[in-house]
């Protein structure tokens, strides 16, 4: 029984990178914007996790960015990192940064350079070990391309 | 326990409860979803294929006709175990839903018409609320909807207001497999007839866990998977009073559900063929008759009072947390062997997700009622489901690992 309490806890520990505990307790980027520009919605027919994101963009450049994501922590956690990764940049790069994080979440070949331009939000390759749960790691990407998507088409 | 029940003899014969998950033994409690399988009815599979496989029906060799005999007893037990004598009310079907749409095909569309009624309730699997949503639509009826209680049992006073003469069916299942609610069907089925409708029971989570008898309940028809009461995936259950079945339409058309073809036009074979098209699942309807052989010899009155047991022990455990809500009805006597539970703070995929990581199999989702879900505030919820070979120290290491789960989250919140 011990032995098995010690695994477990070990699991635990393995599973919910302190980073990614942090930020589905208080998750950056969900206060309402006074301005929207773009709005993007994601849900998952498996589970019923849903992602909404609003963008506000001022002069080409995404400058606020409303997160809301209902669901398990892996969700919430990835949503604010996210938001954070694509804050003040242009929507074009923010598409190819979350392109990124798409392929280091599938396990295809990420460059270091890369990997570099996603920050904190590397935390989240530790959901790897888990392939069931990458699908909640990359809802909020297809909020955000939802919402992309209206600025440039 | 109950005296007619030893689980420890009932694990050794279930190869699967052996293995490990993570490292450590398998707790499986996700029997709503499916069951265990036992010795018997896997060697029952090995045995006809390696004995007695061919092709059923019509044909004139020694295999043929051993593996039709073998099909056909199959069909009987099964007959006999829901309580009726007529084997060929029994329709082999790929599993409950596919039992439900057969009536929702054969028997709907011809008896639902324009200003009709259907009645099903809001604890409905997505399979007997989608299906009759299209009847509905396609036929121009009112699809009602029976409201839950707080105790998540149906509230029959809105029941009894929408069980009116413009009925034509009532759907509902026998036993919910997000609550564990049972609900009083035999109540429904007299309402239902007083009016002329007919009364469809999804009986998934039912005729695996307790004693069901279609004579005694006087339903109409009555779906089950096979996958869910210890026998293999890919085979179900459609049981209808044969003067309905004489009255419906085939289902699919094809070989075996004909009795004369013509360039122009074909007659049906006799009931249950005629619902019957194509070269049917024999190694697992067979395998089924096992499954029931194993569950006769347990007796299903003693398969429901050790999962009230285990109900009853689960429920007391889980009264010690108090950030959790759990649903469905307290009192045993409706309470099949479910615990669904939802915390505010952690998510049941969390929840799901690191049980696993002891070992511990459960379910997390909506579990096939999202607009159950929708009508109690949440998305998703964790359940615990039960059945006979569980054993009251895995509900321990089920509330032991869930405490140290909710603890862990709580902690992390500073």
């Amino acid at each position: 029984m011990e032995k098995n309490k010690s695994q477990n806890n070990n699991s635990k520990r393995e599973l919910y990178h302190e980073e990614i505990l942090k930020h589905a307790k208080i998750p950056n980027y969900n206060d309402k914007l006074e301005h929207v520009d773009a709005t993007g919605y994601a849900v998952n027919q498996f589970c019923g996790d849903e992602v909404k994101v609003d963008l506000s963009i001022n002069n080409g450049i995404i400058t606020d960015i409303c997160v809301d994501s209902l669901g398990c922590s892996i969700n919430v956690a990835s949503s604010s990192l996210i938001a954070g990764t694509i804050n003040n940049v242009k929507p074009e790069k923010a598409v190819s940064l979350i392109n990124i994080y798409r392929k280091l979440m599938q396990d295809t070949y990420v460059s270091t350079y890369d990997k570099n331009l996603l920050g904190s939000l590397t935390v989240m390759e530790s959901v790897k070990k888990f392939p069931i749960r990458i699908k909640c790691a990359l809802l909020a990407t297809q909020a955000i391309d939802d919402a992309i998507l209206q600025i440039t088409a | 326990m109950p005296v007619g029940l030893d689980v420890n003899t009932i694990r050794k014969d279930f190869p699967i409860l052996n293995r490990k998950v993570n490292g450590i033994e398998l707790a499986y409690l996700d029997n709503a979803a499916t069951s265990q399988k036992p010795t018997s009815v896997i060697k029952s599979l090995v045995e006809y294929y390696e004995n007695y496989n061919s092709n059923v029906h019509r044909g004139v060799h020694t295999l043929s006709m051993e593996a039709t005999e073998l099909y056909e007893a199959a069909r009987a037990k099964v007959a006999n175990f829901i309580g009726v004598t007529d084997p060929n009310t029994i329709i082999w079907t790929r599993n409950t839903t596919e039992a439900i749409n057969l009536v929702a095909y054969s028997w709907a569309y011809e008896n639902i018409l324009p200003g009709d009624a259907i009645v099903v309730s809001q604890m409905e699997h997505h399979s007997n609320l989608v299906t009759w949503q299209l009847v509905a639509n396609r036929q121009k009826a009112d699809l009602r909807i029976i409201p839950l209680t707080k105790q998540g049992t149906l509230d029959m006073s809105v029941c009894n207001e929408y069980i009116d003469d413009k009925v034509k069916l009532v759907s509902i299942c026998h036993a919910s497999n997000s609550l564990g609610t049972i609900n009083p069907v035999k109540e429904i089925i007299v309402k239902a007839h007083n009016v002329g409708a007919k009364v469809l029971l999804d009986g998934a989570q039912s005729v695996p866990h307790m004693p069901v008898n279609v004579v005694d309940l006087d339903c109409d028809f009555l779906a089950f998977s096979g996958h869910k009461m210890l026998g293999p995936m890919g085979i179900g259950v459609l049981y209808a009073k044969r003067e309905i079945l004489e009255t419906m339409e085939p289902f699919l058309r094809g070989g075996d559900m004909v009795l004369e073809v013509w360039n122009d036009k074909a007659t049906w074979n006799e009931v249950p063929h005629k619902f019957e098209a194509g070269t049917p699942n024999v190694a697992d309807a067979i395998a089924l008759g096992a499954a029931v052989d194993y569950l006769n010899r347990i007796g299903m009155s003693n398969v429901r009072s050790h999962e009230i047991e285990l109900t009853k022990y689960g429920l007391e455990q889980f009264k010690q947390f108090e950030e959790l809500d759990i649903y469905g009805p307290m009192d045993l006597k409706i309470r099949g062997g479910v615990i669904s539970f939802h915390s505010e703070t952690v998510h049941p995929h969390d929840i799901g997700t690191l049980l696993d990581r002891a070992g511990i199999a459960i379910r997390t989702g909506h579990h096939c009622t999202m607009p159950l879900m929708r009508s109690l505030g949440i998305s998703a919820t964790a359940r615990a489901s039960f059945y006979i070979y569980n054993t009251e120290q895995e509900i321990d290491r089920l509330v032991d690992t869930t405490k140290q789960i909710l603890e862990y989250f709580s902690n992390g919140k500073k």
